[in-house]
């Protein structure tokens, strides 16, 4: 029994790695959008900027771009959700003799997966940027991408849950992804910002997931590490719950 | 015995959504082996039943068993007995047929050494085998509703359950498809449940519901309904529609029904027609009985005909992405 749901979870990820694979817009998007925010990003601000927080603007941006990567696929691939919806595949699993916790978890870890390799992809244009990282600091970064792919994927589950509509989904996905990302930490340091931004930063998950990033790559950071991974763990645990308790209920 | 064999069996079965009652404590059996049919009008309550049989949606009263269990408290044992042609696509259009297939498989539990063999058996079946790696989203209509039949079998399911299995097919396509459901139901004992609202195709059932505003009008096998109408349909074309007329009111007691080709009345059977007209005064140039057909079964059964209603927004952008494969 555990078996069969274990594959089916499986099989999940299996479909969405391939229909990924198949995605050229998809696949060319995860390749440009790192390019397009450290090289037109880095090097525009650079030139005003100069440094942040003690290092180089654009290895500065370089955490806020995977978590961009991140949150954008995150909530793209959770759309899969409406449209499979829509156009009556989610009813083919609906009746497949699985639970509902198999197909929310093996939907969550699919649209994760597609979401850490669009993490790793940015985190490969590192040498891009003058970065260098060792193979320890790579594993980290691929640790952390990963813990933030699964949280961010299972907020896009929760909010496609409630939605009826693309449109709709479209609209609150960038209410939700550009405020995340612009109160991350990512794009400018968190120390010099009024104080209603830097409570609104505190209380934002993605601030702990480029900090974390931040940790994996020797960057000041803002949190202690274990601070950090408490709240990513909690954060994502807190989503994959309501998944949970949305899908039970549909 | 008796009531374990039964394939499906419900008992004063209820929805509601908010204030509309969906389905109207209906109760009905389907025996093993048994083509059942549910013919009525779109909006009647055919699909929600179905719903509530898949355990896609709960009932609000009463019970239903499917292969033996019950459909709210063990819906995992229900759906490994079921196997399900959905009314809307249900493919994965970005996938090959046998990609499909084969998450099919894994998710409905086909044990692993069978999959590749009841993929390949499932292929050809439906002569699928040259296009199996084909995108679907390459696919006719006709060919995708084949893989869906090939795919809601590949579990080898005791219930097959059709949901306006032929919507949007052509007359050949859909004759095709039930040569093969019925061979199914010759060489495995597979029971068919399915919904309709096409007269022709509910010719092919054994049993058949008709159901109306939530409730079934009337259950018996297709003769059985028609009988139940009643009447031949007696059509004539006379050389003085006018006279022919007055002769036939004289001699049914009531007027014939005027229309465009002539003159129609109802009778009994053939052989009572011929009676009514024996002797006819005015010359008769032609002469047709027909049998009562389910449609005026259906008719004399619900006061009206079984109409399509309108396509909601929905099912336009549904048809139009089925028919230019460009949505999945």
């Amino acid at each position: 029994m555990i078996a069969h749901e274990a594959e089916a979870v499986w099989a999940l990820v299996w479909r969405d790695l391939l229909r990924f694979s198949r995605d050229r817009n998809q696949v060319l998007g995860s390749l440009a959008r790192p390019v397009l925010w450290l090289v037109l990003m880095g090097q525009g601000l650079r030139g005003t900027v100069g440094a942040a927080a003690g290092i180089d603007y654009q290895h500065f941006v370089f955490a806020g771009a995977i978590v961009m990567s991140v949150l954008f696929s995150g909530m793209f691939q959770s759309v899969s959700i409406i449209w499979d919806r829509e156009f009556g595949f989610l009813k083919e699993i609906l009746v497949a003799p699985v639970s509902r916790a198999t197909i929310i978890v093996g939907k969550i870890l699919s649209g994760a997966s597609v979401t850490l390799l669009q993490g790793a992809v940015t985190v490969a244009f590192a040498p891009l940027v003058a970065i260098r990282l060792g193979a320890g600091a790579v594993a980290a970064l691929l640790a952390a991408t990963a813990l933030l792919s699964v949280a961010f994927t299972a907020l896009g589950v929760v909010i496609a849950a409630r939605m009826e509509t693309f449109e709709g989904f479209g609209v609150i996905s960038n209410f939700v992804v550009l405020p995340l990302y612009f109160l991350s930490g990512g794009v400018f340091p968190v120390d010099r910002v009024p104080r209603w931004m830097a409570a609104l930063i505190r209380l934002n998950p993605a601030s702990y997931g480029v900090d974390l990033l931040r940790h994996a790559m020797a960057q000041p950071v803002a949190f202690p590490l274990a601070l950090d991974v408490a709240v990513l763990v909690l954060f994502g645990g807190a989503m994959v719950g309501a998944a949970l308790l949305w899908f039970r209920r549909e | 015995m008796g009531e374990d064999q039964d394939a499906v069996r419900v008992e004063a079965l209820s929805k509601r959504f908010g204030d509309t009652v969906a389905v109207d404590g209906i109760s009905f059996r389907v025996a093993s082996g048994e083509v059942f049919g549910f013919l009525g009008p779109n909006g009647a309550g055919k699909s929600t039943t179905v719903k509530i049989l898949c355990t896609l949606l709960a009932p609000t009263a009463g019970v239903a068993r499917v292969a033996g269990h019950d459909v709210t408290r063990s819906p995992t044992a229900v759906r490994r007995a079921l196997g399900l042609l959905f009314q809307d696509p249900s493919l994965d259009d970005r996938l090959t047929a046998r990609e499909n297939l084969r998450l099919h498989a894994i998710i409905y539990g086909v044990p692993p050494r069978a999959r590749a063999g009841r993929i390949e058996e499932a292929l050809s079946w439906v002569d699928l085998k040259e296009p199996a790696d084909h995108l679907v989203r390459t696919f006719s209509g006709g060919m995708r509703r084949r893989l869906e039949l090939a795919r809601a079998l590949l579990h080898r399911p005791r219930i097959l359950f059709l949901d306006e299995p032929t919507v949007g097919l052509d007359p050949q396509t859909r004759r095709a498809l039930w040569e093969r459901l019925l061979a199914l139901r010759r060489g495995e004992g597979t029971t068919i449940f399915m919904t309709t609202h096409y007269l022709e195709e509910a010719e092919n059932c054994d049993r058949l519901a008709i159901i109306d505003h939530g409730r079934i009008v009337a259950e018996g096998t297709p003769d059985g309904l028609r009988r139940e109408a009643g009447a031949h349909r007696v059509a004539l074309a006379t050389a003085d529609d006018a006279r022919a007329a007055e002769e036939l009111a004289r001699r049914l007691g009531a007027p014939p029904q005027r229309t465009e080709r002539g003159l129609e009345f109802p009778a009994g059977s053939g052989e009572r027609a011929l009676e009514v007209l024996a002797g006819f005064p005015v010359e008769i140039r032609s002469f047709t009985v027909s049998k009562p057909t389910l449609e005026d079964a259906f008719i004399a059964l619900t006061g009206h005909g079984i109409r399509p209603e309108e396509a909601s927004a929905r099912e336009v952008l549904r048809g139009a992405a089925r028919r230019h494969g460009r949505l999945r």
